[in-house]
């Protein structure tokens, strides 16, 4: 579950951004490949395809870092979630 | 408190490899007037040897004081100073994020007697070619980091800033030498780039960016004891009117938040006691929709602006109240003007109309005039012209948009408007097609002209429209070639993304086989925009 939301993030930014040499580990803050244009699409992406609305507190460079702690993220959030139903 | 080596080390100056066959001629003879005989270098030393003790801009790493500050400047100016092929009046690109680094390169440029050039750092590569290629500019400031991420400048020949012990010349006369700049002369150019079209380069002189400053301090009644969040990129007008208005005060800059993580900024406005912070109306809902903003007090603050788009009006009511007695300023502006052209007092917010705009800044007159320049009657729509100290010089090597934009001395905006009886001002739409997507200015036909040259199409539309909780963004139409293998929506978002700035990619792309007409018989693009809505 982990795995595949990590990849779908990841094809999702390689494509947001253009830049196909995006992987699991490219950081995404101090290379300037998140910008708050395409971190709009990242948070519209996440509550549209992963039903998923991020909230205030989970925004931050930590977690936000590259494609793995975005999907670590993620996943910690969704059974909540599914609990909540 | 660091050492100035610490971060002038992060700094690169870099030979373009252009080389200059020509001088601009800048004829500072010309009819115009000066607000001051002083340039932004001379006033930029004046306040910061009056200051040398006070600081000047945090980061999260560090604080830096004013003599940190202009030692830092100074190093710079007399490098690229060293160089015998460098003169007054030389184009210098700077390529460097927000930080203290760009802070000391625009002022080092300005003290060296240059252009500053300030440019994003992504921006395109071919952009960023022509750009070099259109100025001349013979040097590049960037940093280590941002070359990682630019192939085609990491193989320039490049120098470090060099410390103040390799500097022989280095000694107190260095900070009285003349100004190598006067009010008239260039101070910089700031290119709206994009992948299409040619980047049109606003050219400003020391007098404009010394008047809108001046004028802006007024307004906004801003004091030396200032802290400014900053969060608006420097190399756009609005976050460069920020810098300019503050450090001329000799206040304290505050760069601790990042628009990404937008909870930074409501923790950083308390954590520093922040006095002000400016942002874009995209922003400003972000702030109440994603962060605790709504729930939080800010007790040292005075003021909040907007500007560089239209924030829905019961937006700014909200803001305006929730930071009371803080006063939150809704301002009105274009490159073209430096920064600045109008604003609404903030007592008037709540009687005053949606798009309303106020009123001319100090110095700066505003009228609303017909097609031949008239004035009209109250309330009737007109074309918005400015005239004041602020107006530009014209666009960098091109006569013809500058004659187009200033005519007897007027700046004409491109926005159409009525002033009613009481010289309130509201903005009507646009005379051309100009949208602004998150702060970036976007001309729709770029996008048009980009479709047409890299997919196989007879034709191409693309239209703004209001995508739901996200603002304005563009849609693109497009009509197949028939007898061409077509290229998919999705490859044809692929080629967008790759090639095109983020705020020029369409978010909605759609193959068409005829347009929708209007009863002039052209194409209705309104139509379209309610469509995609």
């Amino acid at each position: 579950m982990n795995i595949s939301i990590q990849d779908r993030l990841v094809d999702f930014l390689q494509s947001v951004t253009g830049q196909q040499s995006i992987n699991t580990t490219t950081d995404l803050i101090d290379s300037g490949l998140l910008d708050s244009l395409t971190m709009m699409d990242l948070l519209v992406f996440v509550e549209s395809e992963l039903h998923l609305r991020i909230d205030v507190q989970d925004i931050t460079p930590e977690l936000f870092k590259n494609p793995s702690t975005i999907a670590e993220l993620i996943f910690n959030r969704l059974p909540q979630l599914k609990r909540a139903g | 408190m660091h050492s100035t080596t610490d971060y002038l080390s992060k700094l690169l100056l870099i030979k373009s490899g252009i080389t200059s066959n020509w001088d601009y001629q800048f004829n500072s003879t010309e009819h115009l007037k000066s607000t001051s005989s002083l340039s932004l270098g001379d006033l930029f030393c004046e306040m910061a040897t009056r200051q040398v003790d006070q600081p000047a801009i945090s980061t999260s790493a560090a604080t830096w004081n004013y003599r940190s500050l202009l030692t830092a400047a100074h190093r710079i100016s007399d490098q690229l100073k060293s160089h015998p092929e460098y003169e007054s009046g030389h184009r210098v690109i700077l390529l460097v994020p927000n930080s203290i680094e760009y802070i000391a390169a625009f002022y080092g440029i300005i003290l060296s007697g240059g252009v500053v050039v300030p440019l994003p750092a992504n921006t395109e590569s071919g952009s960023l070619q022509k750009i070099l290629e259109s100025t001349e500019a013979l040097y590049i400031i960037s940093t280590p980091q941002v070359l990682k991420r630019r192939p085609e400048l990491k193989n320039l020949q490049s120098e470090t800033i060099r410390n103040a012990d390799e500097f022989q010349e280095i000694n107190q006369t260095t900070t009285e030498e003349p100004s190598l700049s006067y009010s008239d002369h260039l101070a910089a150019i700031f290119f709206t780039a994009g992948s299409s079209g040619r980047p049109k380069g606003v050219m400003l002189s020391h007098s404009n960016l010394i008047s809108n400053a001046q004028s802006i301090q007024e307004y906004l009644e801003l004091k030396a004891d200032e802290r400014p969040l900053c969060v608006l990129p420097f190399h756009h007008a609005f976050g460069n009117s920020v810098l300019q208005s503050h450090i001329l005060l000799g206040s304290h800059l505050i760069l601790d938040a990042n628009t990404l993580f937008p909870e930074s900024i409501v923790k950083a406005l308390n954590h520093h006691q922040c006095t002000s912070f400016s942002a874009v109306p995209d922003l400003y809902r972000i702030l109440l929709e994603r962060t605790s903003f709504q729930k939080t007090v800010f007790p040292s603050l005075r003021s909040m602006t907007v500007a560089g788009g239209k924030l829905p009006h019961h937006l700014s009511l909200d803001i305006s109240q929730h930071i009371s007695p803080a006063r939150f300023f809704v301002m009105y502006g274009q490159t073209e003007a430096t920064a600045r052209l109008a604003y609404v007092p903030p007592e008037h917010i709540a009687e005053l109309p949606d798009g309303c705009i106020g009123h001319a800044i100090p110095g700066v007159t505003l009228e609303v005039v017909d097609e031949k320049g008239r004035s009209i009657e109250p309330g009737a729509v007109g074309e918005l012209r400015a005239r004041g100290a602020n107006v530009m010089r014209g666009y960098w090597g091109d006569a013809t948009e500058t004659r187009e934009r200033i005519r007897n001395d007027w700046l004409y905006t491109g926005d159409l408007a009525t002033k009613d009886e009481a010289g309130w001002i509201t903005i009507k739409g646009r005379r051309n097609a100009l949208v602004k997507i998150s702060g970036h200015r976007v001309h729709p036909i770029d996008l048009e002209e980009f479709a047409m040259r890299s997919f196989p199409i007879l034709q191409a539309v693309a239209v703004p429209f209001e995508s739901k909780d996200v603002g304005t963004r563009l849609a693109l139409y497009v009509k197949p070639t028939p007898n061409d293998n077509p290229l998919s929506v999705s490859e044809m978002n692929a080629i967008c993304r790759t090639n095109l700035p983020r705020q020029m990619v369409p978010d909605h792309i759609q193959i068409v086989e005829s347009f929708p007409l209007n009863h002039a018989m052209k194409i209705d693009r309104a139509k379209l925009s309610l469509n995609t809505e």
